[in-house]
C-alpha cells in the first residue's frame, strides 16, 4: 500500500492511494501507520478514496481512530469519492453520521476551508 | 431430507417457495435449474488470502448476474467472517485450514465457512453507537446486518461452521 500526499495552501493535505487497493486485514497495519502519521502531522485532511476498491471493519476502525485524533486537535477530516461498496460500510454502521464525505476531492478541499 | 422434498414439491406444483423459507443447503442445490452447483475451495493461509477468496467470489457472483449491491454485501460479510476465523478461531496462528463454499441460487446466495479452530459462537450482536467513535466491534454487526440469515454451529470434530444466506435483489422485490 503506497500513498501520495499533496499539501494544501491552508496547511491541510490530500492523501490518495497509488493504484487500486483493498483495505482489509492484510493492509490494516500499513493503513494504521499511515493514518497515525497523518493525524500527527496535519490538522486538516482529505482522504481520496478513488482507488479504494474495498474497505472492511478493520479499515473502518483505522479511519475512526484518525477522526478521533483530529477531533481532539480541533481539526477536520473529509472522505472523498467513495465507491458504493465502500460507502455501504459507513452507512450500515451509521458512521456516515460522524464522517464528513464529499463526492469529489475538489468538493472536499473546498469544504475544508469552511468553519 | 424434508426440506429438500418440500422444495421439490413446491416447484413441481408451480408454487414458488417464499423467499424467507429456510432452505437447507442440499435443498437449494438442484432445486432449480438455474442454481449453480456449490463450489468449494480450501485455504490455509493468513490474512493475505482473504483478497483471493474475494476475487473468486466476485468473479462467480458477477458471472451469475448478482446485483452489484448484493455482491458488495456478500464480499464484506465473507471478509469479516474470514478475518474473525483467523483472529478468534486460530488466534493468528498458521496454518489456518478453512473450507469455503459458495452457492448461487436464483433467489439467494449461500456462503459457508468451516474452520477447525477454537469454537466460536457469538451470543449476541450489539449495534455500535456511531457517536462513541469505537475503533472496533463492527465486524459481527456488519455480518448480521448485511446477510438475511446467519448461523454458527459446532463442526465435527472441531471448529465452527458459519452459514450465511443473502437474498438477491430479485427475490426481495
Amino acid at each position: 500500500m503506497r500513498t501520495a500526499r499533496r499539501e494544501l495552501s491552508n496547511g491541510g493535505v490530500v492523501v490518495s492511494f497509488d493504484g487500486e487497493v483493498a483495505l482489509d486485514a492484510a493492509t490494516n497495519e500499513a493503513l494504521r501507520e499511515e493514518l497515525t502519521q497523518l493525524g500527527n502531522g496535519y490538522e486538516r485532511i482529505v482522504v481520496d478514496f478513488t482507488n479504494v476498491t474495498f474497505l472492511d471493519s478493520s479499515a473502518l476502525g483505522a479511519f475512526v481512530g484518525l477522526l478521533r485524533r483530529l477531533n481532539q486537535k480541533g481539526g477536520a477530516l473529509r472522505l472523498a469519492a467513495l465507491r458504493p461498496g465502500v460507502r455501504m460500510v459507513f452507512e450500515v454502521t451509521r458512521l456516515d453520521r460522524v464522517f464528513a464525505t464529499a463526492a469529489t476531492v475538489a468538493e472536499a478541499e473546498a469544504s475544508l476551508n469552511e468553519p | 431430507m424434508p426440506q429438500a422434498i418440500m422444495s421439490a414439491i413446491l416447484l413441481q406444483s408451480g408454487l414458488t417457495p417464499k423467499s424467507h423459507d429456510r432452505r437447507g443447503r442440499s435443498a437449494a442445490a438442484g432445486a432449480a435449474e438455474e442454481t449453480m452447483a456449490a463450489e468449494q475451495r480450501h485455504f490455509d493461509g493468513g490474512v493475505e488470502q482473504i483478497g483471493r477468496v474475494r476475487g473468486w467470489f466476485g468473479e462467480r457472483l458477477g458471472q451469475a448476474g448478482v446485483e452489484s449491491a448484493d455482491i458488495d454485501a456478500v464480499l464484506l460479510a465473507l471478509t469479516e467472517a474470514y478475518t474473525n476465523v483467523l483472529r478468534h478461531a486460530y488466534e493468528g496462528k498458521l496454518p489456518a485450514p478453512l473450507d469455503v463454499e459458495l452457492e448461487i441460487a436464483p433467489d439467494a446466495v449461500f456462503v459457508a465457512l468451516r474452520d477447525q479452530g477454537k469454537a466460536f459462537q457469538p451470543t449476541g450482536v450489539t449495534e455500535p453507537e456511531p457517536e462513541e467513535l469505537a475503533e472496533g466491534g463492527y465486524g459481527l454487526f456488519l455480518i448480521a446486518s448485511l446477510m438475511d440469515e446467519v448461523s454458527y454451529a459446532p463442526a465435527d470434530p472441531a471448529g465452527t461452521v458459519l452459514r450465511m444466506k443473502k437474498l438477491r435483489a430479485t427475490a426481495r422485490r
